[in-house]
């Protein structure tokens, strides 16, 4: 203790004698979660991705927009034969001081496509060549299209570095009891060092002077705290203990705005929230008849059951009055800004319910019948007033619905293991942000052996789909992969595979002192921040 | 004293403490709204097809934007609050009378055991009882829904919450009760007429519900008055943890999680009036809580 308090008095005591620089800021800010890793490979989870991103870059980087720009790779041609030829920059270097090699990109794409969690992404990723110092090809079991805009995914680690400390395999996130070096220490060649990772509090980067871009901002040194409660991260900012808060509550918005000395910026997320019903089950989880015995069906599987459910839902009401404006209402598995969403074809039937209950009772449910919705909290916007506006919905047309709330980590465990559930709420995307991925991702048949229909947690399965996503998968004419996109979104909205709800804004508080702009994947990049003085 | 006049002795008394006599109308008022909740509540906040969300984040009637249907304003879902508190006001005080209901069955059963049969059966349950007393009854409250809660189906596990939070409380306050009731039936089944009873060829269960529970009641009455308060504001803490009452059901500790969200947002009718009526219902019941132990307790008088 009489150590602590001696060193903290010398830190203040130089920190007095020192210059005041207006280009050395430190920018303190806060979110609703703590990252899961610090390796990139580990989780495909976009809260940590946007935080590891700081320390470990992609291949094929995002602009402000998320259009694709050059990152560790400059340039990136389809050679034909399922192969993609990469050529990479020169002269980066690690954090460590070690150079950037071939070795290491060659190692990196292996490594991930290794990763259980990114196995729907880069699954089909057979080899890796070093071609010569700074080219690499990667050949894929199955031409692939849409592999730069995967890349963007894709993170370098030193393969080096990765041997010292015995994590040339990925760990696994799995399990509570798993420690490996890569979990909190980082070796990536971006703007920022981790310098401290305490997992569930505090994360530290430090300034990389030696990095081979441009800072645009000036932030010297960066500290990301996660504080769970929505009131007390925004008592936080209000009360200047952090600079700039993500997530914020959307009731808050206003008060935020009026504030002096506070601003709010907004932007669409790479998200959009659905109710996704169980369509393999013979005998739907936990639903049942009005007396309240158990349903010897699937209510679920029947399309016409889930055209009346989404002609309940009032997904514009949603927006306007639970989140209060701050996001689209859609009628796809699609959303603004993701590659290939055609906007023509977002178009929502209105709101009907006695067409909806005339389904139901053609279905063979005339009064109806009672289910449980199974509801995240805290990681989607506003989720548990989501489901809970849902179910008061879904009450007039005869459908009870017990809303069953859980923490995120339960939550995802039961989807992860099973999916034990038959209607819940969640958020989707893929993981590259082009449809051809949510495809892969969420709407494909599950299939375990190629990591397709991985989060596919409704057990949807159309024969239709999984033919086109095949077709677009090696299509690489644009206006045919156009027609493909519409043609899949077609096939969800007819087959209404799940109940679209909206995309959410992301929302970000900051003091005014501080000037960042809002990415649709949710990270804050320090190297563009820039804190006024 | 016959039992009635007692009563009027009591009430007599009550009449010259103002604030006793304030705080005791309050509760009796809350008691009475509790009561009839259902049929007093303007609307039936948990009949979820009435509820329209363009009806939601409605300020109270007399503020600009309020409506005249929504005396106390609506919350996130379009419900009344004012019916949300009535309905809440009853399932605190259900949940917190059951509760104690349950403690002092327990603890009544237990404590009488013990003090009366002393020896092996007394080392047992006091020692029990003072290693559940090592734990907070808050830590036990939580330990015990969450098992509770794991044994139900999902589907089952909102209406089984009431059960389980009244289960939990129960449980975890049972010692307080065990400890006052064997001591007050030791010093009692010492005394003469006990003896004289015994040599008169009483039972021993005879002797102990006809003559020692009886006069071992007052104490158990005054302290379950007391924990009434601290039932009901345990199960808020467990509401507000998210391990009470679900919001489909809300208690006021339910309501006031709901509204704390929206401390910093303007919309504060969510949050302020569950909590001022926790507050109220609280201190009105620990006054009364007070005052009955005054009377009732000898030592104090």
């Amino acid at each position: 203790m009489k150590k602590l308090s001696l060193r903290t008095l010398l830190s203040v005591a130089i920190a007095a004698t020192l210059p005041f620089s207006a280009a050395a800021e430190t920018l303190k800010y806060a979110g609703s979660t703590a990252p899961l890793t610090f390796d990139p490979h580990a989780t495909n989870d976009f809260l940590t991705t946007a935080i590891a991103r700081q320390t470990y870059e992609s291949l094929v980087e995002l602009g402000p927009n998320m259009e694709l720009i050059p990152g560790l790779a400059t340039a990136w041609d389809y050679k034909g034969d399922a192969t993609w030829r990469l050529t990479l920059r020169e002269g980066v270097e690690f954090h460590d001081g070690t150079l950037m090699t071939a070795e290491d990109v060659a190692f990196s794409i292996l490594r991930q496509s290794t990763s259980r969690r990114y196995k729907s992404l880069f699954g089909q990723i057979t080899a890796a060549n070093v071609v010569d110092d700074m080219t690499v090809d990667i050949v894929t079991s199955a031409p692939d299209a849409v592999m730069p805009v995967k890349l963007s995914r894709l993170f370098v680690m030193s393969k080096a570095w990765a041997d010292t400390n015995g994590v040339l395999d990925v760990p696994d996130l799995g399990s509570d009891s798993t420690e490996a070096y890569s979990l909190r220490h980082a070796n990536g060649t971006g703007p920022m060092i981790l310098e401290e990772q305490i997992p569930g509090e505090k994360t530290t980067f430090v300034k990389n002077d030696g990095w081979w871009g441009t800072f645009s901002g000036n932030v010297d040194r960066a500290e990301y705290t996660a504080i769970g409660s929505a009131p007390t991260r925004l008592a936080a900012l209000l009360s200047g203990e952090v600079d700039l808060i993500t997530d914020v509550p959307l009731q808050d918005i206003e008060r935020i705005e009026s504030t002096d000395g506070f601003a709010v910026v907004e932007g669409p997320q790479r998200l959009f929230m659905e109710l996704e019903m169980d369509g393999t089950r013979d005998i739907a989880l936990a639903t049942y008849d009005k007396e309240g015995n158990p349903l010897e069906a699937n209510p679920f599987k029947d399309v016409r059951v889930r055209k009346a459910i989404a002609l309940a839902v009032d997904s514009e009401a949603i927006v306007e009055r639970v989140m209060r404006g701050h996001a689209k209402a859609l009628s796809m598995p699609s959303a603004p800004g993701f590659y290939g969403y055609p906007e023509d074809m977002d178009v929502r039937q209105p709101v009907d319910y006695e067409q909806a209950k005339a389904l139901l009772a053609e279905a063979g449910y005339p009064d109806g019948f009672a289910t449980t919705l199974n509801c995240p909290l805290e990681r989607y916007v506003n989720a548990e007033e989501i489901c809970r506006a849902s179910a008061s919905l879904l009450a007039r047309i005869g459908i009870d619905v017990s809303v069953n709330a859980m923490v995120w980590p339960e939550f995802a465990k039961m989807l992860v293991n099973g999916p034990d559930s038959s209607f819940h709420l969640i958020g989707a995307a893929g993981n590259s942000g082009d449809v051809q991925d949510t495809f892969a991702a969420v709407l494909h048949t599950r299939d375990t052996e190629s990591g397709l229909g991985q989060q596919n947690w409704a057990m949807w399965s159309s024969p239709a789909l999984d033919d086109t996503f095949a077709e677009l998968v090696s299509s690489f004419d644009p206006e045919k992969r156009t027609e493909l996109y519409r043609q899949g979104l077609k096939i969800a909205q007819d087959e209404q595979h799940a109940v679209y709800l909206h995309q959410p804004f992301i929302t970000w508080a900051m003091d005014d002192v501080v000037n960042a702009t809002v990415r649709a994947d949710s990270a804050v990049v320090l190297s563009d921040v820039t804190v006024a003085e | 004293m016959t039992p009635m006049i007692a009563l009027r002795g009591h009430v007599r008394a009550l009449s010259f403490k103002p604030f006793v006599l304030f705080a005791s109308i309050i509760l009796f008022l809350m008691v009475m709204i509790a009561l009839f909740a259902p049929w007093l509540a303007p609307t039936d906040p948990y009949d979820l097809a009435t509820l329209d969300l363009f009806d939601s984040h409605l300020p109270p009637s007399w503020m600009s934007g309020g409506d005249a249907r929504y005396f106390l304003g609506t919350d996130s879902q379009g419900a009344d609050i004012m019916s949300l508190l009535m309905l809440g006001l009853r399932t605190s005080l259900t949940v917190g009378l059951l509760a104690v209901g349950l403690s002092v069955l327990i603890g009544l059963t237990l404590g009488l055991l013990s003090g009366y049969f002393r020896g092996w059966i007394e080392t047992v349950i006091m020692r029990a009882a003072d290693i559940q007393f090592t734990f907070p009854a808050m830590l036990l409250a939580l330990l015990i829904g969450g098992l509770a809660r794991s044994m139900f189906p999902v589907n089952k596990q909102e209406s089984s919450a009431f059960f389980i939070v009244v289960l939990a409380l129960g449980i975890s306050h049972w010692p307080h009760f065990a400890r006052l009731v064997r001591a007050a039936v030791i010093s009692e089944a010492g005394k003469n007429y006990v003896m004289a009873s015994r040599l008169a060829g009483r039972g021993h269960f005879g002797i102990l519900f006809r003559h020692v529970m009886p006069n071992s009641l007052n104490p158990v009455f005054v302290l379950a008055t007391m924990d009434i308060a601290f039932a009901i504001m345990t199960e808020a803490t467990l509401s507000f943890l998210g391990f009470g009452m679900p919001a489909s059901q809300p208690s006021l500790g339910t309501l006031i999680k709901v509204g704390y969200g929206y401390l910093f947002s303007g919309e504060w009718w969510v949050v302020v009036f569950p909590s001022a009526i926790l507050i109220i219902l609280l201190v009105s019941v620990n006054v009364f809580g007070d005052w009955l132990r005054d009377r009732l307790d000898p030592k104090l008088r």
